[in-house]
């Protein structure tokens, strides 16, 4: 679950800036910007941070892994919300807005892959006898 | 005829699962049988309404692309959700064998009010959305079956979704919500590509826009039209409200194994990735291809396939593909209800509970007409289902959404602190529904916020209460 884990962290303060700003920030676009590039500045430095941290027990290949899924959705969540906040305003792939396109893949579509596949290569199950112990003990009651 | 043939398939679908509904078990969960494939499909169906699928493009056509912040979150909420409540609700059904959601609620605080209240909060909540799914059946019926009369096609749909939902329980309510599913992504993706032929794709789009062609200036933009608190409010509702839907969270009870959560995100994100291109699809033809003047915002999606030269199978098929969205939620929203009402209210209130399926089918049937009241009224007052869909949905994140995610994995979290914040979640929202419309922010999202900031005082500043072993372990396995 540590990919899960890190990823939840950067989602976390991600949202958390986000609240602030659809909160705090009245209905200018200029103020909506500021505040966003403030939050990414915030959630690419937790999760460059949080990936490189790496964790006792955990093999090299897959602390790259891990470090390369948190970075990229840190990062995807960045340029996406900056995009979506009109920086960088003008026509962008096929002449769709610049801002367009950073919602729907850097908020989108990248993070769609990223937690499916993180989430996927990383979840532990509890084990069968964990399972057990469980069961057993809510037999006994509380 | 692709319509008719759905319901017809959702009817076989649910005499089928007569057979197999023997008790509660199977009428409330399923039987605690399902796979991930399964598992994600019904979670996507029961999710994706007719708010997504008339509600999305009718937005659309009103504010522009700044409407796609409801759905977006959806790249990150399926992981989240089996993160955080997912998992716990898994485990706290293996340990307890919790049925319902106020079950899980009770089995971790223990008491009696905050499983009480999350079952008024269910209850509430389904009536609700219940009605909106309704009242989007009779905008669709319009189109779908334009020879017969609205009522009627609102009796015909809503006698099918009662007949299968009654009679089969959520093993129907699954079946058919995988079968809903498929019609559904498939439907959105082929909407998406005939629109993206007729309007140039994107070339054309951006085209249109340079020229005027789009109404307003920065409909294409996100905050182009939209004021920045409400598309970034919708963001943060619709990003941490959805660990709150009770439709989707209850599909997690019925999962076999803990181990199929593991491709749940992949299965719910993709399904959800496919039918956002009816929203896109659609919304984008209603802005380009439709005078927007004659046409009920909510009744665009549909126009947009009655345009001279759609084909007649594209017509049939995303036509039943709203009617699959709407079913499969309201057949959701009709079990949640009927076990709030018949099986955790009364045990909540230390009374008798109903445990046979003959109560569990009445109450089902309460939990309609009800709903048919808030449809009537809803299609008076002729505002947009978006609107209401959001309060439905913002019902449910702002009274149980801080609940679940931190209370059933934080021990600091009492089951006052759980009841306080149910009670200030939904509170504020119905006060600031009734004395402060028009706000620019979602008042959801304020309500949720409220709910959060009193489950967190209530659990910092009152004194731990010590957590039972077994549920000490549902919570950190």
């Amino acid at each position: 679950m540590l990919t899960v884990n890190r990823i939840s962290r950067v989602l976390a303060a991600f949202l958390m800036v986000v609240a602030a700003v659809a909160l705090l920030v009245p209905g200018e676009p200029s103020g909506a910007l500021a505040a966003a590039a403030v939050s990414a500045a915030v959630v690419a430095a937790w999760s460059v941070g949080a990936a490189g941290r790496p964790k006792p027990g955990t093999a090299k290949r897959r602390h790259l892994l891990h470090r390369a899924l948190t970075v990229g959705f840190g990062l995807s969540l960045t340029a996406g919300t900056l995009l979506a906040a009109g920086l960088a305003d003008g026509p962008g792939i096929f002449g769709l807005p610049r801002s367009l396109w950073g919602l729907l893949l850097g908020v989108w579509l990248i993070p769609l892959v990223i937690t499916s596949l993180g989430f996927a290569v990383s979840f532990t199950p509890p084990t069968a006898a964990e399972l057990e112990r469980l069961r057993a003990q809510s037999q006994e009651g509380p | 005829m692709i319509p008719g043939l759905l319901l017809l398939l959702t009817l076989a679908i649910g005499i089928a699962a007569v057979r197999k509904t023997r008790d509660s078990s199977d009428f409330f969960v399923a039987g605690r049988r399902l796979g991930a494939f399964r598992a994600g499909l019904a979670v996507a169906a029961s999710a994706f309404s007719g708010f997504v699928f008339l509600g999305g493009p009718g937005l659309t056509a009103e504010v522009g692309f700044g409407s796609l912040f409801i759905v977006v979150p959806a790249g990150f909420t399926a992981a989240l959700l089996c993160r955080t409540v997912g998992r716990r609700l898994v485990l706290i059904a293996e340990a307890s064998g919790a049925q319902t959601l106020p079950e899980s609620i009770a089995f971790r605080f223990g008491g009696r009010a905050p499983a009480a209240l999350a079952a008024v909060a269910i209850l509430a909540g389904s009536v609700i959305y219940l009605g909106v799914q309704l009242a989007a059946l009779a905008r669709a019926a319009r189109f779908a079956f334009p020879d017969v009369s609205l009522m009627t096609c609102l009796a015909l749909g809503l006698a099918v979704v009662l007949a299968y939902s009654l009679a089969g329980g959520m093993v129907a309510s699954v079946n058919t919500d995988v079968l809903q599913g498929i019609v559904m992504v498939a439907a959105a993706v082929a909407a998406f590509v005939w629109v993206m032929t007729q309007v140039g794709g994107p070339v054309g789009i951006a085209g249109s826009a340079a020229a005027g062609g789009l109404g307003a200036p920065g409909f294409l933009e996100p905050l182009g039209v939209l004021d920045p608190a409400t598309g970034l409010g919708f963001l943060l509702l619709f990003s941490i409200g959805t660990l709150g839907q009770p439709h989707m969270l209850h599909k997690f009870l019925m999962l076999k194994s803990p181990e199929a959560l593991r491709y749940l995100p992949a299965v719910i994100g993709g399904a959800q990735g496919l039918s956002i291109l009816v929203w896109i699809g659609l919304g984008t033809g209603a802005l380009l291809l439709l005078d927007s003047a004659s046409t009920h915002p909510d009744e665009a999606a549909l126009a947009v396939l009655g345009l001279p030269g759609t084909p007649e199978l594209l017509a049939g098929l995303v036509a039943a593909a709203v009617l699959a969205a709407i079913m499969s939620t309201s057949d959701a929203f009709l079990n949640l209800g009927a076990a709030a009402l018949c099986r955790d209210l009364p045990r909540a209130l230390d009374r008798k509970a109903f445990p046979s399926l003959a109560a569990a089918r009445l109450a089902a049937l309460a939990v309609g007409l009800a709903a048919l009241g808030i449809a009537a009224w809803h299609l008076a007052e002729g505002d947009l289902i978006a609107r209401l869909g959001t309060l439905g949905f913002g019902a449910f994140a702002a009274a149980l959404a801080p609940t679940l995610l931190l209370g059933l994995g934080w021990e600091r979290i009492t089951a006052r602190a759980a009841t306080l914040s149910m009670a200030a979640g939904l509170g504020s929202l119905i006060a600031m529904e009734s004395l402060l419309p028009g706000l620019p922010v979602p008042s959801a999202l304020l309500a949720m916020a409220a709910g959060f900031l009193v489950l967190l005082a209530a659990g910092l500043f009152s004194r731990p209460e010590p957590v039972p072993e077994p549920v000490r372990l549902a919570m950190t396995l």
